[in-house]
């Protein structure tokens, strides 16, 4: 076998039976690898209804049949569960781990059932055990990792662990994996904790057979030569490389930045968060996942003040979670905040809404300091970071808000429903008042309220002349326009979703921009390393196989057209200042452009469930029948 | 004398991001699967210091392999400047990985383990050529130092020259 190792580790955590499945042709080609992969075996195992945190449901790590070769950027996988959080429990993280794996011999692991202690996986080819991790409870992420390799004597393991919000089953607690790299949404972390799994430490020493190494290395190469201009203004050797460098001005001037907990998108605020201050004073180095020649990621300490010592990396969203959103000027606090989100080990997307949440509700006066323990004025840095571990732990107030904003408006109540924002449980962490293609795709999100899923960059991006050829219209160019956005959301949605199928990341994809790698690059870089022939339409295919199979994964769930739409603040509150001063969404132009999401997709215009035809033209015949089974549709 | 002819293969652990691709690139060279067990260049991290490089064989002119393996099976390309190892003639004692100071040379993990160690690539790197960030090149011998040179220069010696002129 090629690019594949094929094979699944399957472990049942309740009787610690481990055992080697192998990995389908048709899963090969039906579903690539990575999430693809990952929610089809989770589709098949997971029986509708079944809470997250049952020992019942299934968790799955996957990377892909790029990872751990030279294709730029494949070092990636998914982990994918039933969401604590939302529905489908699902995301990607880059880091080394997703080589490792591979190198191990395993494209993925299916876990099951619930240790009686705290334990974790170790790794080696072969030599698969479940070892006992007393010790490692209550420890850190980054820790737990250093201990791990000091115990097992090897400092080439990479491992995958929880922190003590993992353990505390914070609903939105995330997978780590070395000091900054997360499977950072929707919670699969608390399912790891709720399992009793502390950590999956790996080391492989084997390799990943390539079918056509010279025209693999070739295909390799022309790929890292399309992504060249990117890399001079994204990657290590860019004088502000990385997500904070390039997006905190692009996100504020599209008015994209969390504000205020989205009262705005627009942050007057911003310069005091500049990143040219940050890569000059704070930035010592560029560090890179597995296998990509970008390297986006600023290693950084803080060498003077309070927070003296602190070391670790930054992407733009934890600026704007722990910055922005709580209205928070303090650069040091913001960086620090970041570090122990990631230590803490939770998802800073849905941690800083949660707590600039609490600032609005404390604005408003529905909560009060015998509520928290102590006042929440916005900009209060050392109540953020109080908030912080008291939502990892547990403690106090934090505990509510370590439910997810959802449920802690339900508890909380006194109106606070009503400053909700979310989307399929997940919380909604960019305001989308001024870009509508950008608002349906968040909003049809199979995964809830995200950005990586589909976000359409045309709006912002595209010259007109290049939308119309895109989308059929030059409309699709304008982001306050509604006329061809559904297409650009599915073509979004598909190429994002082929990125994490090869487990490749989305910043070299379609997703961002053509130009890089998509659906043609992939099929030569699969064909050649697995010797089976793609084409760039087969790879498209599965892509929409994998979000058809998504979307009925949540309606079994009892997601429905009324679970895709925005929260009611982007219809109803408009921006009070910035660039798009007055804007709010327009419900019927919205529901409009619904329809013709649904429509293209072949989906029940009333229910947003895919038709039993569609499914069977896309050969998933089983999911059909299971739908129809369930009487679903 | 000889020496001054041979490339080098220069490493600056300043601007590695410890991706890898160097040891994909080099085992999918040599072995045909990518593998960093198999692969002749090892990248170490250290990841809470942000800090990462790859260690490699530096062909050393006085090089303690060729001159301690009992089987005369290391030699050097006389294109390359490269140590190359013999496969028919090494018996596997593994001295050569003892000896090492850099650690640069392992062993494959098959039953029939080889000795493992970089031949340059017959004098185009594979790794230097995956290298997203020139932290791997290929210097020619009279440039040797140069990057460095220029770097202080731009650092130094430009601000020094500019001193004068600025007003």
């Amino acid at each position: 076998m090629y690019a594949w190792t094929g094979k699944i580790l399957w472990v049942d955590l309740s009787n610690g039976q481990i055992r080697q499945e192998p990995l389908t042709a048709a899963l090969q080609r039906g579903f690539i690898g990575g999430r693809g992969i990952n929610v089809k075996l989770l589709f098949d195992a997971f029986e509708p209804g079944t809470d997250a945190f049952d020992p019942a449901n299934p968790l799955l790590f996957g990377s892909g049949p790029l990872v751990g070769t030279l294709a730029p950027s494949g070092g990636r996988f998914n982990v994918t569960t039933r969401s604590p959080l939302g529905y489908l429990g699902d995301s990607s993280c880059g880091g080394h781990w997703g080589r490792e794996l591979k190198m191990a011999g395993y494209d993925h692991i299916m876990i099951v059932g619930k240790a009686e202690k705290p334990i974790y996986l170790w790794i080696q080819d072969d030599q698969v055990e479940l070892r006992d991790a007393g010790h490692l409870w209550g420890r850190d992420a980054w820790t737990t990792q250093v201990l791990i390799r000091e115990e097992l004597g090897d400092e080439d393991i990479q491992t995958v662990c929880i922190g003590p919000a993992g353990e505390n089953l914070v609903r939105f607690a995330n997978v780590r994996t070395g000091i900054k790299r997360s499977a950072g949404r929707t919670g699969t972390g608390a399912v790891m904790g709720s399992k009793n799994l502390k950590a999956i430490a790996v080391r492989g020493t084997q390799g990943i057979r390539i079918a056509q190494p010279e025209k693999f290395m070739k295909a390799a190469l022309e790929t890292a030569e399309r992504i060249e201009g990117f890399k001079q203004v994204f990657g290590a050797v860019a004088p502000q490389g990385g997500t904070y460098g390039q997006l905190l001005f692009r996100h504020n001037d599209a008015s994209m930045m969390a504000t205020r907990h989205q009262q705005s998108g627009y942050w007057e605020a911003a310069d005091a968060l500049d990143a040219k201050v940050f890569h000059e004073k704070y930035r010592k180095r560029m560090t890179a996942c597995s296998s990509c020649p970008v390297g986006c990621t600023p290693y950084f300490t803080i060498d003077e003040g309070p927070y003296k010592g602190t070391y670790g990396e930054i992407e733009y969203e934890a600026i704007a979670s722990f910055g922005s959103s709580p209205d928070i000027r303090d650069r040091d606090v913001v960086y620090k905040a970041a570090v122990r989100a990631d230590e803490l080990g939770f998802d800073c997307d849905s941690g800083g809404r949660l707590i600039s949440f609490a600032m609005e509700l404390y604005q408003r006066g529905i909560i009060s300091e015998e509520d928290v323990g102590f006042p929440l004025h916005w900009g209060d840095g050392e109540a953020m970071l109080k908030l912080l571990d008291m939502i990892a732990y547990r403690q106090g107030f934090g505990d509510v808000l370590a439910e997810g904003e959802l449920r802690a408006g339900k508890i909380i109540g006194r109106g606070a429903e009503d400053y909700v924002l979310t989307m399929k449980g997940v919380e909604q962490h960019e305001p989308l008042r001024s870009v509508v293609g950008h608002a349906l795709g968040q909003s049809t999100s199979t995964r809830g309220a995200d950005h990586l899923r589909s976000s359409h960059h045309a709006e912002r991006d595209s010259s007109p002349e290049d939308a119309e050829k895109m989308f059929g219209s030059k409309k699709a160019a304008d982001p306050l326009a509604y006329e061809g956005k559904a297409p650009g959301v599915i073509y979004y949605e598909y190429n994002a979703a082929l990125a994490d199928m090869m487990e490749t990341c989305k910043f070299l994809s379609p997703w961002l921009s053509p130009h890089f790698m998509n659906p043609e690059v992939w099929a030569e870089l699969l064909t050649t390393a697995s010797g089976i022939e793609f084409s760039a339409e087969d790879l498209l295919e599965a892509a929409e196989r994998v979000i058809n199979v998504e979307r009925v994964f949540i309606a079994r769930e009892g997601v429905g057209r009324e679970d895709d739409y925005p929260p009611r603040r982007e219809f109803e509150d408009p921006y009070p200042s910035g660039p798009f001063k007055g804007q709010v969404l327009d419900r019927a132009k919205y529901d409009q452009m619904l329809d013709e999401y649904y429509r293209l997709h072949s989906w029940d215009v009333e229910t947003g469930i895919p038709t039993l035809e569609k499914l069977r033209e896309l050969g998933l015949e089983d999911v059909a029948a299971d739908l129809e089974r369930r009487k679903i549709q | 004398m000889s020496e001054n002819k041979y490339h080098m293969l220069m490493v600056d652990p300043e601007r590695c991001t410890g991706c890898g691709l160097c040891e994909m690139a080099c085992s999918l060279q040599h072995e045909g699967v990518c593998s960093q067990a198999l692969s002749r260049i090892r990248v170490l991290r250290r990841e809470e210091k942000g800090w990462s490089m790859p260690v490699v064989c530096m062909q050393c002119v006085d090089a303690p392999c060729k001159a301690i393996c009992p089987a005369g099976a290391i030699s050097r390309d006389s294109a390359s400047g490269a140590y190359v190892i013999n496969h028919r003639l090494c018996i596997g004692c593994r001295l050569c990985i003892m000896v090492c100071p850099l650690g640069a040379i392992t062993f494959s993990q098959e039953e029939a383990g080889r000795v493992l160690k970089c031949d340059l690539c017959d004098g185009a790197p594979r790794c230097v050529q995956f290298c997203g960030t020139e932290a791997l090149s290929l210097v020619r011998p009279d440039r040797l130092g140069e990057a460095q040179r220029r770097k202080v220069f731009a650092q130094y010696g430009l601000a020094v020259a500019n001193r004068g002129t600025d007003k």
